[in-house]
């Protein structure tokens, strides 16, 4: 039992905990970097090097002799106590690239010298900076190979130690921190000797597994660097608060309380226990969204992670505000999946969604516009995907159990309630959008792929709703509608950033993943087709009723009466 | 169309007792406001926009804009919506309170629809860029390519002026235009437009001239160009690593052409920009080769950067298997390689510095739109083309103490200055041809490569012979006696022997008062002409918008995120500048999401009404440099109202409606 425990635990929380060797890095991990724009616990920065080079959380055993923890691992690469440029930690991952390097594509990891060594990689460096220097665009290969290059500057730069800049500068709050060897920089040779002297110590516990020296060593490195910049060097509460954010995982608390409420709903305990976990849930959910914020200090919906994580948390909400509104429970059935699944996702793919918080881009900062517009427009996303995964859950019925419809008629009314809240958000989303590009960019509507594909997807909409009216369509045209509407939704979210790549909304661009999303959109599309030619023949035959397809309004109606 | 005929019962039964014009009315007004026009409206609606976004990633946004979003099809369409929402509100006169949120929405939406018309029509938007230290602007650059024709030359405020719209897709539309009495006609357009030399017969005067034309099977076109004698620009001609010039018979030098006096007649170009020679003698040199088996003695070399490696290499191709080999000397050192091992990867030649990179292997080698291709699998014309970089020393020409004929690989290499200026490596190897001007009907062509003894032949228009360079043959086709240079633009195709290109170019046609005038105008390069003794100032470009005040840089900053190089923010300052008496604004401050109004007061952000400027882009490598977006768009309130009332209707319709209290409140 308790092995059993421990396995579970292993994989919730990955195998940091577990395998961590033999030593405990609290205090190191309290020591701040400032790194890729911001100033960061040592934790942190740990993680997002790990994962920037390895793909992972952590680094495992096969590849490099142990299980290791990231900052353990980090330490590790710092003090060079392996020869790390020839293990293979280096994520390739690509087959195209592989195919490209003339390397096996089975192979996912390579050491730094193996990469460098190969000819062709280099030729693609050349022809990467070449371009760069000519500001040109690179293509999707190039791309490719420009994070496999930056994974090796990464490695390389913690081997070497300029990338661990851990020594603030006294003078600004906004300086540029540098490595301790270069602590000259901005302190005395006293200083810098003092430095030097306690990260030769704090090396030598490392490599001795010493836990006290090592532990008294970091907390005394780390107090002696905030003393030398007092007023640069970041508050202890916000370094406890980062760390915690890191290591109390609130997102995984919360898909597992939306599992439990899910597993509640579908097996039939208590609509209230079902309710009562996925409300705990959006709690939870909420408070990591908080936890992120406080952090980064912005609102969070910047980059495909973080709206993947606000959706899901909008759609969580929706539903549990929706059945304890209309007092039913599909909405926590159909939610369940879709918040669960997006949250697993968002935590699985550290290579491809990067959880790592990131200063803004230019044209996104301090502005009122940008937060209620991100936020309202991706609410409406969510509300229309709960819409979605309910209007699927419908056509389900039709297809596979006809009989329940009568029964299960209500269902048109939650979906419409859904679509409701969703329309209204995306259309005030859309129209906040326009006030906040008439402040950056100085016009209401340019015709933006972005803006385009919102309007197209409030356009779908808006043509079921009218179809409806026009009685062209009746509840299961609605169903079906919703149910591919919200692959406009789709697009205008993920297709223009990631599929059609152009536009001004470039701060949220990224490659990969086209292929599966596309695959899986097809394969829907599929799925509401044979639901509609199923569905017709029905009627021809006359097996189901159709007297549930009534829309009690006329023309001069224009809404559905709930 | 079920909705259409349902209404025409319903309208007909309403206005039965009225009149036969009023029965129509209705019944058109509820053919425009039905259900099923505007279903049919938003979805061709979604439809263009969906092409809009694909179009706008395959080709260009200007694409875009002039087929779709801002096509008159696509406004007239808007129009029909904005007519159909109207309809639609009307003909359900009288309205019952229920119907508050319906009317609220539509009529939010022809607002909005209203208000972008508005701002389409009366508003100005374009961009300014500005720099540090220079005068003020006043004027804005727009997103639109135009002609713009002024009547009374360059510079264009205050002078009669029209704009010729241009297609953003090359299309040669001929489109034609009026002003002042005088008729505008665009041509044709070209994505290149290159500079070239003619020569046109004088009476008197002037100088002998010849046009020749190259060919070859490798590429699909031809080249044709004029050599006009004694004239420095014009009478040689670059091609490949070789060289043709033309040149007076009295010139030809008595020890014949493999002399070391050849170096003195070297007029060709006043180029003087030699590669960068410091006192380093040990320099990154790299350089480009192209070797063909079907033309062993017709390499390419070319010298990217540094100095020539004097390097000769050979494809020899092994009797129908494998790719063949690489033959290659490099002074004494002789190597060789099979082609199937070498290509992709790198390899050293032991023992030099040099080593060979980026290699490529063509079976059926052709010119294809500038780039090499390989046209089959069929090894019918095998090429190969690598990079040889290395560090070595440089050659050193001052020092040159052998005569240029011995200057072989592995030496230092007295090439002429002019062919190492124009990166030309090999030194003596490239090729030349001579061509010696004796009179109208007898030309000498001197043929010299790779060292060997020259070949002289007597010439004249109309014959064909061969270069000696790969299957180029060189075709004399006209020759002038007295005749004047002068340059032409023509638009280029790309390809081999193709000069540097001025960019983008509309072929433009004035007529006035039976005199015409015709010719091509480059991109951004203003040109006066002379039309019936008129100036006529002429610019393609993008549209021009004057400003009646003018804008200055004072100061522009970058910040970085902390600890790195990446722009955390922008900000411009700026004085405004009234033209009318010349008195300057205080600076105003702009960066991202905080623009400035001018003219300044309190409500002319929403009346949209001041030019608003804001940041929109920066130049990485002049931190001088800052350009604005400019807008001034009087729709802006309406657009403003419009969308506030459509998402306020949204919001009635689906939330107001079931809470009864409210709607007994609604309905009193």
């Amino acid at each position: 039992m308790k092995h059993w425990i421990l396995t579970l635990t292993a994989i919730l929380f990955g195998t940091q905990y577990l395998a961590a060797g033999p030593l405990s890095f609290n205090e190191a991990d309290r020591l701040v970097v400032q790194s890729q724009g911001r100033k960061k616990p040592f934790d942190t920065f740990a993680r997002e090097t790990i994962k920037g080079i390895s793909g992972r959380a952590t680094l495992q055993e096969n590849y490099v002799g142990r299980d290791m923890g990231s900052t353990d691992a980090v330490f590790s690469i710092w003090l060079q106590t392996r020869d790390w440029m020839n293990l293979p930690v280096i994520l390739v991952s690509n087959a195209r690239l592989a195919k490209s390097l003339d390397v096996p594509p089975t192979k996912k990891y390579f050491s730094f010298n193996e990469l460098i060594d190969n000819p062709r990689l280099q030729s693609i460096y050349k022809r990467i900076e070449a371009k760069r220097r000519q500001n040109r665009e690179l293509d999707e290969l190039e791309t490719k190979m420009n994070t496999v290059l930056n994974r090796m500057r990464r490695l390389k730069s913690i081997w070497s130690g300029d990338g661990v800049t851990i020594v603030p500068d006294p003078s600004k709050k906004e300086g540029t921190w540098v490595p301790i060897d270069k602590a000259r920089r901005y302190y005395d040779k006293e200083a810098q000797l003092g430095l030097e002297k306690r990260f030769e110590s704090l090396g030598r516990a490392y490599k001795q597994s010493d836990q006290a020296a090592f532990s008294k060593n970091s907390r005394e490195l780390r107090t002696t660097l905030a003393s030398l910049a007092p007023q640069s060097y970041p508050a202890d509460g916000m370094v406890e608060l980062e760390i915690h954010y890191n290591q109390f995982h609130p997102f995984r608390w919360a898909w597992l309380l939306y599992l439990g409420g899910f597993f509640a709903t579908v097996f039939g305990v208590q609509r209230k226990w079902g309710l009562a976990l996925f409300g705990a849930g959006v709690l939870m959910h909420s408070y990591g969204f908080a936890l992120r914020c406080w952090i980064s200090g912005r609102a969070p919906v910047t980059n495909m992670y973080e709206s993947l994580v606000w959706v899901s948390l909008g759609v969580a909400f929706f539903a549990f505000y929706f059945s304890w509104r209309y007092r039913t429970t599909i909405y926590l059935t159909v939610a369940g999946p879709l918040t669960v699944g997006a949250l697993i996702f968002s935590d699985m793919l550290p290579a491809a969604l990067d959880s790592s918080i990131d200063p803004l881009p230019p044209v996104l900062k301090s502005n009122f516009w940008l937060t209620t517009h991100v936020l309202t427009i991706t609410l409406g996303y969510a509300a229309l995907a709960l819409a979605g995964a309910l209007a699927h859950a419908i056509l389900g019925i039709y297809l596979f159990k006809p009989g329940w419809i009568g029964e299960k008629s209500s269902y048109h009314q939650l979906l419409y309630r859904a679509l409701q809240a969703g329309i209204l958000l995306l259309a005030v989303g859309i129209v906040l959008g326009g006030v906040w590009a008439n402040y950056s960019w100085g016009r209401f509507w340019g015709w933006d792929p972005k803006e385009t594909w919102s309007l197209i997807a409030l356009l779908l909409y808006l043509f079921a709703l009218h179809g409806r009216l026009a009685r062209w369509w009746g509840n299961f045209g609605l169903s079906a509608s919703a149910a591919l509407c919200f692959h406009g939704v789709l697009m205008a979210w993920y297709g223009v950033n990631f599929v059609l790549a152009s536009g001004l909304h470039s701060y949220g661009f990224g490659g990969g993943g086209a292929l599966w999303i596309g695959g899986l959109v097809g394969l829907d599309i599929l799925f509401v087709g044979i639901c509609i030619l199923v569905r017709s023949r029905q009627l021809r035959t006359r097996t189901v009723p159709t007297q549930l397809d009534e829309v009690t309004t006329d023309g001069a109606k224009a809404e559905v009466s709930p | 169309m079920k909705m259409l005929g349902r209404r025409r019962r319903d309208w007909a039964s309403v206005s039965a007792n009225r009149g036969d014009f009023w029965k129509e009315w209705r019944w058109w007004a509820g053919v425009f406001g039905s259900l099923g026009l505007a279903m049919m409206l938003m979805g061709v609606l979604i439809v263009a926009c969906i092409v809009g976004t694909v179009a706008e990633s395959r080709f260009d946004t200007s694409v875009a804009r002039a087929y779709i979003y801002e096509a008159p099809w696509f406004i007239g369409w808007l129009l029909l919506l904005c007519i159909n929402l109207i309809a639609a509100v009307v003909t359900r006169y009288p309205w019952k309170p229920h119907q508050i949120g319906f009317i609220i929405t539509h009529a939010g939406i022809v607002v909005l629809l209203a208000g972008a018309m508005v701002g389409k029509i009366w508003g100005v938007e374009g961009n300014v860029t500005l720099r540090k230290g220079d005068g003020a602007v006043d004027y804005l650059t727009g997103s639109e390519r135009v002609v713009a024709v002024t009547d009374g030359g360059t510079g264009e405020d205050g002078k009669a002026r029209k704009n010729l719209k241009t297609s953003p897709v090359f299309n040669g539309k001929r489109q034609t235009d009026r002003l002042n009495g005088m008729r505008v006609s665009l041509l044709g357009a070209s994505k290149a437009l290159g500079m070239r030399t003619v020569a046109r017969p004088v009476s008197n005067g002037g100088t002998p001239a010849v046009k020749i034309k190259l060919s070859s099977r490798m590429v699909p076109h031809s080249i044709e160009r004029w050599l006009v004698l004694g004239q420095p620009r014009h009478n040689s001609l670059r091609f490949g690593s070789g060289k043709i010039r033309f040149l007076d018979a009295d010139s030809k030098p008595a020890l014949g052409p493999n002399d070391v006096a050849f170096a003195t007649l070297d007029e060709a170009t006043p180029e003087s920009d030699e590669a960068t020679h410091d006192s380093d003698k040990r320099v990154l040199s790299r350089e480009r080769h192209f070797v063909f088996a079907e033309m062993p003695g017709m390499g390419m070399s070319r010298v990217i950067e540094g100095s020539p490696s004097g390097m000769k290499a050979r494809l020899e191709v092994t009797d129908g298997k494998g790719k063949g080999r690489l033959r290659i000397s490099m002074g004494e050192r002789r190597f060789a390689f099979a082609v199937d091992r070498i290509v992709g990867r790198g390899v050293e030649l032991e023992g030099t510095p040099w080593r060979l990179e980026n290699i490529e292997y063509y079976a059926d080698f052709r010119m294809k739109k500038g780039e090499p291709v390989s046209v089959s699998d069929q090894a019918n014309n095998p090429a190969l083309r690598f990079v040889v970089s290395g560090r070595a020393a440089h050659a050193d020409h001052e020092n040159c103490d052998h005569p240029k004929d011995e200057c072989d690989v592995g030496h230092s290499c007295c090439s002429d200055k002019s062919d190492k200026a124009a990166g030309h490596g090999g030194g003596k190897n490239s090729p030349e041809i001579t061509i010696y001007y004796r009179n109208k009907d007898a030309l000498e062509m001197v043929s010299h490569s790779k060292g060997s003894r020259a070949a002289s032949k007597v010439v004249r228009a109309g014959m064909q012979v061969e270069t000696g360079w790969a299957d180029w043959e060189l075709s004399i086709e006209k020759v002038h006696r007295n005749a004047a240079a002068e340059s032409e633009l023509y638009p280029m195709t790309r390809g081999v022997g193709q000069g540097r290109s001025l960019g983008p170019g509309v072929r433009v046609e004035l007529k006035k008062a039976g005199e015409a005038k015709v010719g091509w105008l480059p991109f951004e390069r203003p040109q006066t002409w002379m039309v019936g003794n008129r100036e006529v100032g002429l610019r393609f470009g993008f549209e021009r918008h004057p400003l009646d005040f003018a804008v200055k840089l004072e100061d522009f900053e970058v910040s970085r995120n902390e600890g790195t190089q990446s722009p955390a923010g922008f900000k411009s300052s700026v004085r405004f500048i009234d033209e009318s008496n010349g008195t300057a604004s205080p600076v105003r401050r702009i960066w991202m999401n905080h623009p400035a109004m001018y003219p300044n007061f309190v409500g002319a952000g929403f009346l949209g009404t001041s030019y608003k400027f804001s940041q929109a882009s920066w130049n990485p490598d002049n931190l001088d440099q800052t350009t604005l977006q400019v807008l001034r768009d009087p729709g802006w309130s309406l657009k403003w109202i419009g969308s506030l009332l459509t998402c306020l209707g949204i919001f009635t319709v689906f939330y107001i409606k079931p809470y009864p209290q409210i709607r007994r409140l609604l309905e009193q």
